[in-house]
């Protein structure tokens, strides 16, 4: 069996419950275990921590990554947000010898210390590198064959030490919907942010010029739901919705579903509806599309 | 005439407990950190070696003052740098031993309104007179770097090494939805959250953002 020590983020383990159950439910379904392992401090968020203090958010990401690198395992990132604080400080520290010096001698007062030996992955490198697609269509037992879905990537999602390789992760986030037989629906601006991180910093201006836009650009393609892999996202996307309906005037009512959910429905998981009412834009409907659940 | 080398050395031999850094900026140029308790005897020690003050320098950071108190001797200036909290707002004055001060400091209370405890004549100085008691021109609003949305989850990430806390009600959520109840974050153990501190100190990201230990958060609102 492959294990991997999970990384959840503040998030998901403290907000969005419902894809933390969907997402240890899929990989148990898989024959994935995660591990659960002690200390893990927030990565720290790419958005605020980063910007403030470069030096700080490498120090604490590499603390990270030596809890990990303790146990011997790869580790894997539930959250896109989490996944390129941990992913780039692996990259930083690999390529600079001096700067892995500076940040040891400061673990080291704290009796700790980053080899190297643990790789960062994104979930999705899992499930499409290690389980596999083809594994994956053999769980499928309601194929979500009459779902029309909009996909929004995140920014994060594009994250890759190659430059000549951003749409690695993309694509397979891609090639992860079309294996629970969901039809992607384009709609023209599936690169734009969700406008969470600059709603940090303006947030009238990211609904307006971000959040709305996509909205309004996913209606018109006729998208039954938004397909994200990034709970900052799908906080903007769902919880922000109804303010930017209230804002512009507008109804969308458009269900925002994590992959890890739309994995749990194909593969048919009982309760899939629990999971869907903790969703602030009603999601439940979309059972009716895929006819239906165990649950009811 | 003593050299700078000689009357830094004195300094420390005096003072060292109180030194916290030496640079040299440039030729002939140098700045010593020193506590603001120690500033009074610092320049006493430089006024018996007839080392003479130039003036005195203010700069509002936001949270800080910082008093750059610059000596002269023998063509070397060395500058004593000391910080005061807005919250503090007061140092000991320098006029009853150095009168060249007097002035100077009075010119300082007026722009910024930092007091100079011992002045013998804190009359105002070059405000007008029909200027506002209480306003000071030069002072800036206590305010540090970090953006209003932004305090509380950098006060949050500093005290417990997340920015979303795990409270009781998220224990209780989880229990709910048959998760493990509490994760093994950093946040919810002790010796993970010293870890943490110890870093953060280290980089020096609370004094970079003003933050108050024990208070347990920052210094601004």
């Amino acid at each position: 069996m492959t294990e991997y020590i999970v990384f959840w983020g503040c998030l998901i383990s403290t907000r969005f419950l419902n894809i933390e159950v969907a997402s240890r439910k899929v990989f148990e379904e898989l024959g994935v275990k995660i591990n659960d392992v002690e200390g893990f401090s927030c990565c720290p968020e790419p958005v605020i921590s980063k910007v403030a203090d470069w030096d700080l958010w490498l120090t604490l990401a590499a603390r990270n990554l030596s809890i990990a690198e303790e146990k011997k395992q790869n580790l894997m990132a539930i959250c896109n947000g989490c996944y390129e604080t941990l992913h780039d400080t692996e990259l930083e520290l690999e390529h600079s010898h001096e700067l892995k010096q500076k940040i040891n001698e400061r673990l080291k007062s704290i009796g700790r210390e980053y080899q190297g030996t643990t790789h960062v992955l994104n979930f999705l490198e899992v499930l499409v590198n290690d389980i596999g697609i083809e594994e994956i269509k053999k769980h499928v037992k309601k194929p979500l064959n009459n779902l029309k879905v909009a996909m929004h990537y995140g920014c994060h999602l594009f994250t890759s030490g190659d430059p000549n390789n951003i749409w690695k992760l993309p694509r397979y986030f891609d090639e992860v919907v079309k294996a629970t037989g969901a039809t992607i629906v384009t709609y023209g601006s599936e690169r734009l942010c969700c406008g969470y991180p600059l709603s940090q910093y303006d947030y009238n201006f990211a609904l307006k010029n971000l959040t709305y836009q996509k909205f309004k650009m996913i209606k018109e393609s006729g998208a039954d739901c938004i397909v994200v892999t990034c709970p900052a996202c799908y906080y903007q996307l769902d919880f922000e919705q109804k303010t930017v309906e209230k804002m512009f005037g507008e109804e969308f009512g458009i269900p925002v579903i994590h992959l890890m959910e739309l994995l749990a429905m194909a593969f048919d998981f009982p309760n899939v509806g629990e999971l869907l009412k903790m969703h602030r834009v009603k999601a439940n409907a979309l059972l009716e599309i895929i006819g239906g659940s165990k649950s009811e | 005439m003593l050299l700078a080398d000689d009357i830094i050395e004195i300094l420390k031999q005096e003072l060292g407990d109180y030194i916290s850094g030496l640079q040299k900026i440039k030729e002939q140029k140098y700045i010593i950190d020193i506590e603001r308790s120690a500033i009074i005897k610092a320049a006493k020690l430089l006024v018996e070696k007839d080392i003479r003050l130039i003036t005195i320098s203010c700069v509002d950071d936001g949270l800080d003052f910082e008093l750059l108190y610059h000596f002269e001797a023998n063509k070397n200036i060395i500058s004593l740098r000391t910080r005061v909290p807005k919250d503090v707002n007061e140092i000991d004055s320098l006029a009853s031993i150095l009168p060249g001060a007097n002035w100077i400091e009075r010119e300082i209370h007026d722009l910024f309104g930092l007091k100079f405890n011992g002045h013998p004549d804190f009359r105002r100085i070059i405000l007008p007179y029909e200027w506002p008691e209480g306003k000071y021109p030069l002072r800036k609003p206590m305010e540090g770097i970090v953006p209003k949305p932004h305090r509380k989850v950098v006060s949050e990430l500093i005290m417990t090494g997340q920015p979303i806390p795990f409270t009781s009600s998220t224990i209780r959520r989880r229990e709910r939805m048959n998760l493990p109840p509490e994760l093994p974050v950093a946040s919810l153990k002790e010796e993970s959250v010293k870890e943490i501190h110890e870093l953060i100190k280290k980089v020096g990201y609370d004094k970079k953002v003003g933050f108050d230990w024990k208070k347990g958060g920052l210094r601004y609102k």
